[in-house]
């Protein structure tokens, strides 16, 4: 590989999702993006920012398809989820419990870290 | 690749240098490429925009004053390699200025060699629209000479778009992330979406 990465070790996708559920089909064109890539065998993470954090508050089973219900589809899959601490807990009053379980509130260097580690950036920002 | 060097006249040591490393570059490596010399100050250097000499433009993009070192010709040729844009767009052309935004981007870059795909994902999908008219229907026809138009099948249908009612020139992508994820990661070295 010209960049010099690993030619073995499967590449990564970081997705940043800006917007809240049921507002837009951002939240959908995010998550519909990491499980689609995560079942093509790439490493995947997305982080949930901003409003998107509310995405992770879509836990329980609804009559209808929704997305909180695609995202634990995806994690499910390999998808690594994590949300921003100050913009869930701190702004939101949305803690650890309120959301899908297994998805961390992380700080916004967790993202920087992934951005860096990224092989591909895609935002979903609305 | 095209590696234009510009020199006084007559050309001083800087000059000679610089032409010397240039060569030395180039003679090392394989690859395809064009050097042209051209004399400053001159009508060609000045249509250029190059105000100095010694200095070279790499692929018409990427420019630098002064006696280069072989490694650091090396370092701007990578810089001026060709690298595959992909922009995604999301919002319909009559909410947002984001696929105006995206296609003044995208024309200019194709002409310094930079191919260019767009992806119409959602409210995007109306760019898709054979007549689509005012000032982004021309950008779009002209994008559409040498860029790449994809369009997500489900939102066309969704937005009651009928396939006879897009431009032929686009490719409607059935599982739209199932291509948006191979574009993403295997086609483009830079992906901007909007």
């Amino acid at each position: 590989m010209e960049d010099g990465s690993d030619p073995t070790k499967p590449k990564t996708l970081t997705i940043v999702l800006n917007r809240g559920p049921f507002i837009s089909e951002y939240a959908d064109m995010a998550v519909n993006l990491a499980l689609r890539a995560r079942k093509k065998g790439y490493n995947v993470n997305l982080y949930l920012y901003l409003d998107g954090v509310w995405v992770a508050h879509v836990r329980r089973d609804k009559d209808f398809a929704n997305v909180g219900e695609h995202l634990r589809s995806a994690m499910r899959k390999g998808v690594n989820v994590k949300s921003c601490a100050r913009c869930a807990d701190e702004a939101r009053d949305i803690t650890e419990d309120d959301q899908i379980e297994g998805i961390p509130l992380v700080g916004i260097y967790t993202l920087i870290d992934w951005l860096k580690e990224s092989d591909k950036v895609v935002t979903f920002t609305g | 690749m095209l590696i234009e060097v510009f020199r006084n006249t007559p050309a001083g040591r800087g000059c000679l240098v610089l032409t010397k490393n240039v060569l030395d570059h180039v003679s090392d490596k394989q690859g395809d490429f064009e050097i042209r010399f051209i004399s400053f100050p001159s009508k060609e250097a000045e249509e250029r925009g190059i105000d100095r000499a010694p200095s070279i433009l790499i692929g018409g993009k990427v420019y630098a004053p002064g006696i280069l070192t072989i490694e650091e010709i090396e370092g701007l040729i990578e810089q001026a390699r060709p690298r595959s844009i992909g922009m995604i767009l999301t919002k319909s052309p009559f909410e947002s200025e984001d696929a105006t935004m995206a296609l003044s981007l995208a024309l200019p870059a194709m002409r310094i060699g930079d191919p260019v795909d767009v992806f119409l994902l959602g409210d995007a999908v109306w760019l898709a629209k054979a007549n689509l008219g005012g000032e982004i229907g021309d950008m779009m026809a002209r994008f559409a000479e040498q860029g790449k138009v994809y369009a997500s099948g489900p939102h066309l249908e969704a937005a009651g778009i009928d396939p006879t009612g897009i431009r032929q020139d686009i490719e409607v992508c059935r599982k739209p992330y199932d291509t948006l994820t191979d574009l993403v990661m295997e086609r483009w070295d830079r992906v901007v979406s909007l």
